[in-house]
């Protein structure tokens, strides 16, 4: 049960963290208005925060339990999503 | 005693100027400009010429013209040039092998405006005081007319001239570029006023100075050389050497000559600095260790002979060795912090960017309340379930920092009215922006309040009245509707306070911002839209900062980029249309302040005087 837990908490991680580096790759009009973030922007402000805390949370989760494995596929994925998000408002927006 | 010429003193004055007053509009007597060679070659085509061939004859790594006759060399990488009616001076810093102890040299090369010319080698005497600045001595000037043929073509002459006065005066050097060595000549910068680094382009520099005057001994006969075939009422050159100041016909009468020093253009610093960079530090060739501005800094602060000593331990004693390299650096930096402090101690606004021309129209709007007669109409407005309608004052605002802006077009000539075809006045175009609001923003919609079916017809009619004072405005802001409600009307100006309104909420901040126009000196006018506020929400104002961060191209996160975009639409589109409808205008640079609330809320308010910003009051 814990197990199916922990596939589905993984499983979110990675679907919103791919959704945030999405959003992120737009450009700034799309989530900023004149002087507040659009909905859009407050969307992926709550997104961002789900991320961290769900990541902060499966970390401690796999420490606990020994899954080396697991917290080092997370952070490959991050560092590849702060990568591509640099690529693409670095040489693409 | 005195001292002349150490550094720019505090007289000086940043002027900017506009392209055509350059020159012959400075505001003293004395025009001296101090130019690099490429600009005199420039401008001087015939006189460059004439030194042109013996160029780089000079000594070690200078650039320099050396006179072989004469033993000196001349470091052309600034002229000083002199005008005066009927002739003007170029005087080169010059320079020997052997150092003269205590005497300052000069090269002039006096140019007549009939094409005829004189050469001088000015010796000017000086003693150092305690720090090692220069004190010249007034009552003395070696003066040596120049007869050399390696040098250019001089004359021959019997009469020695004679220092017959010193003046003091204040004299103003025109900068038409950039200053200070780390730019090179024709580079644009963005150095500001002292003590920063350098003048910006098309400022002047005055200071108080001395100014030798000299003149030809005329009882000694009319000063003209062997081979002289011209009428010469003046003491102008004329050679038997074929020379191209020869044969000339010279009506000057101005016997006298000005001159003042000019000195070494190479500051105290360079030959530390050329250590620093040029040797490279820890093996690195080709690193610049601290940049040119660095020293330029340290310049204001250091004194000649402490410039010294570091010369002479890192260039004599240590021959530029990595650790005399990193020694100095340390040393250096170490002073630069330790002045840095003094001064933030001294005055703890010092790195608060506040633009002092404004800060007043700032204050004003800052301290801005509504009229009593608002106030009771707002108090009679209907509210809903949520919300009343109330102004949201700048000072009940939780934003940390507090945004001052001024966004301005510059109009020489009024545009026509499109529905009449006739020229507007300035009363009628800020009345024609008004009524025609949404014609000059982007993204955004000014219209009366209409959420409130009753309230419609009267503000509508209202903002189209003559005196839109009490108007309530409703901006359709997509995610950031808002309602202004208008606090001050004249026919120049009126001003806008945000407000919290039933349907629309709280707007995003909290303050003034007022839209008019100013008569200029030089008579055009300066459309504007300037304002004060404060985010309403601090953790609003936290996300944008956020979304900013990641979003934003800039590299400092700026939470007030899309009110600035806003505001630069509407510099523009004013722009647009004045030019379409016949105008003239152009758009001036919008300056925006964003300092810390609390570090500069008591000088808004009044409670302080703006000479706590570093302004004058």
């Amino acid at each position: 049960m814990k197990s199916n837990n922990g596939k589905r908490l993984s499983f979110l991680f990675y679907s919103l963290s791919f959704l945030s580096l999405v959003i992120s790759c737009l450009p700034k009009r799309y989530v900023m208005s004149v002087y507040t973030p659009s909905i859009l922007g407050y969307i992926f402000l709550i997104l961002l925060l789900v991320v961290i805390i769900l990541f902060i949370y499966l970390f401690i989760r796999d420490i606990k339990i020994n899954r080396y494995k697991q917290i080092l596929e997370r952070i490959i994925v991050i560092i590849l999503g702060i990568l591509i998000y640099h690529m693409v408002r670095n040489y693409w927006l | 005693m005195f001292r002349l010429l150490t550094a720019y003193v505090s007289c000086e004055k940043d002027i900017p100027l506009i392209e055509d007053q350059k020159e012959n509009n400075l505001p003293d007597n004395k025009n001296i400009r101090v130019v690099p060679w490429s600009h005199f070659e420039v401008d001087n085509g015939e006189i460059a010429e004439r030194i042109a061939p013996i160029r780089n004859n000079g000594l070690k790594s200078r650039d320099t013209i050396t006179s072989n006759t004469y033993g000196f060399s001349i470091d052309d990488s600034k002229v000083q040039i002199i005008e005066n009616d009927g002739y003007t001076t170029y005087t080169f810093f010059a320079f020997r092998d052997s150092v003269l102890p205590n005497i300052l040299e000069n090269y002039t090369y006096k140019a007549f405006d009939d094409g005829s010319y004189e050469q001088y080698l000015l010796g000017y005497h000086y003693t150092l005081d305690t720090d090692g600045y220069k004190i010249f001595d007034t009552m003395v000037l070696d003066i040596q007319v120049i007869q050399d043929n390696n040098l250019i073509l001089g004359r021959t002459t019997g009469c020695t001239p004679k220092l017959v006065d010193v003046i003091e005066g204040e004299t103003c050097v025109y900068n038409e570029l950039c200053t200070g060595n780390s730019h090179s000549y024709g580079q644009q910068c963005d150095c500001t006023t002292a003590p920063s680094t350098c003048d910006p382009p098309r400022t002047i520099r005055c200071n108080d100075t001395f100014i030798w005057i000299y003149e030809e001994d005329l009882s000694c006969g009319d000063g003209a050389g062997p081979g002289d075939n011209s009428t010469n009422n003046n003491n102008s050159n004329n050679n038997g050497g074929g020379g191209t100041g020869g044969n000339t016909t010279n009506n000057n009468t101005d016997e006298t000559t000005d001159a003042t020093p000019m000195e070494d253009p190479a500051p105290e610093w360079q030959e530390i600095a050329d250590c620093l960079n040029d040797v490279g530090i820890l093996g690195d060739n080709n690193s610049t260790m601290l940049d040119h501005e660095v020293f330029e800094a340290l310049g204001e602060i250091l004194t000649p002979d402490e410039w010294r000593v570091f010369k002479s331990f890192l260039v004599r004693q240590n021959n530029c060795s990595v650790e005399a390299q990193q020694s100095v650096i340390d040393e250096l930096l170490e002073i630069l912090e330790v002045e840095l402090m003094n001064q933030l101690e001294a005055n703890p606004f010092l790195l608060l960017e506040i633009d002092c021309l404004q800060i007043e129209n700032w204050q004003t709007l800052a301290q801005h309340t509504a009229p009593q007669s608002v106030l009771d109409k707002i108090e009679n407005l209907p509210s809903s379930w949520a919300n009343n309608f109330e102004i949201q004052p700048l000072d009940e605002a939780n934003g940390t920092m507090v945004n001052l802006d001024y966004f301005s077009v510059n109009i020489t000539t009024l545009p026509n009215n499109p529905d009449t075809n006739s020229q507007f006045t300035a009363d009628g175009l800020l009345d024609y922006i008004r009524r025609n609001f949404n014609n000059f923003v982007e993204d955004t919609t000014f219209d009366p309040y209409c959420e409130i079916p009753s309230m419609c017809q009267t503000e509508t009619d209202l903002w189209n009245s003559n005196n839109p004072l009490g108007s309530i405005i409703y901006i359709d802001i997509p995610i950031d509707e808002g309602v202004v409600v208008c606090t001050e009307y004249t026919n120049s100006y009126w001003y806008f306070m945000t407000m919290n309104a039933p349907y629309a909420g709280n707007h995003p901040v909290s303050g003034t911002r007022q839209f008019g126009y100013e008569l200029n000196l030089d008579g055009s006018f300066s459309f504007f839209v300037r304002g004060v506020d404060r985010f309403d929400s601090n953790t609003v104002e936290n996300g944008s900062y956020l979304i900013d961060w990641i979003f934003g191209d800039e590299e400092i996160s700026n939470a007030f980029d899309g009110s600035d975009e806003l505001w630069e639409s509407f510099q523009s589109k004013i722009n647009q249309f004045v030019d379409i409808n016949d105008g003239d205008s152009t758009i001036i640079e919008a300056t925006k302040n964003r300092p810390d609330w609390d570090k500069v809320q008591q000088v808004l308010m009044g409670e302080l005087p703006i000479s706590e910003l570093g302004c004058n009051d």
